[in-house]
């Protein structure tokens, strides 16, 4: 994986994630990037 | 391309979620009339298997929830809209004010104590972080609790 592609991958989740399921109508989350290249 | 194709597939609207990638902040909507279950964000985040050796790490998250605040077993705690889920909401005792400031969570209290409704409120879930893969191997303890930094009343 290219180096800070992955948070495209965790954004393609969090599409995933907002079509089900219950508890928040909007969020903000911050993650510390991994430095693979 | 491929956000857009799974935007398709999913039938979720592509501007629910923003990227930050530098700064690592991503932010995200509920489509109108659904709402985002956190467990299954942290499932969503475990199925990505980007874990283990890359120093990777959730920080923190800020959500916001809509519902009604409620006293119960003097603990406030925030009831779902169209959900059975219960937030507990506490003081962000982390949280940087200005001294004379009083905390968001102390003007929520003054507000119910005024009779006002509050129907929504925004703050960190405690508990929500860690580097991975140790934050994705269990769900976070329920019931979460929202430590409040905003929130809002009904407009009369």
């Amino acid at each position: 994986m290219a180096k800070n592609a992955w948070p495209f991958a965790l954004g393609l989740s969090l599409l995933i994630a907002s079509s089900a399921g219950a508890q928040v109508t909007s969020g903000v989350l911050n993650v510390t990037q991994c430095e693979m290249s | 391309m491929a956000r857009d194709a799974t935007a398709r597939l999913y039938d979720v609207d592509a501007d629910n979620v923003g990227l930050e990638i530098k700064t690592g902040t991503i932010t995200f909507r509920a489509k109108k009339g659904r709402l985002v279950d956190l467990d299954k964000l942290h499932e969503s985040i475990w199925a990505t298997r980007l874990s283990g050796k890359t120093g990777m790490a959730m920080n923190w998250i800020d959500v916001t929830a809509e519902g009604e605040v409620v006293l119960d077993q003097a603990q406030l705690r925030l009831k779902v809209t169209g959900s059975d889920q219960v937030f507990l909401l506490a003081d962000d005792t982390k949280a940087t004010r200005k001294s004379a400031e009083k905390a968001p969570f102390a003007q929520l209290k003054e507000a119910l104590g005024r009779g006002e409704k509050v129907v929504s409120v925004t703050g960190r879930v405690e508990g929500w972080g860690g580097h991975f893969p140790d934050f994705l191997k269990a769900l976070p303890k329920k019931p979460l609790v929202i430590l409040v930094k905003e929130f809002e009343v009904a407009k009369h």
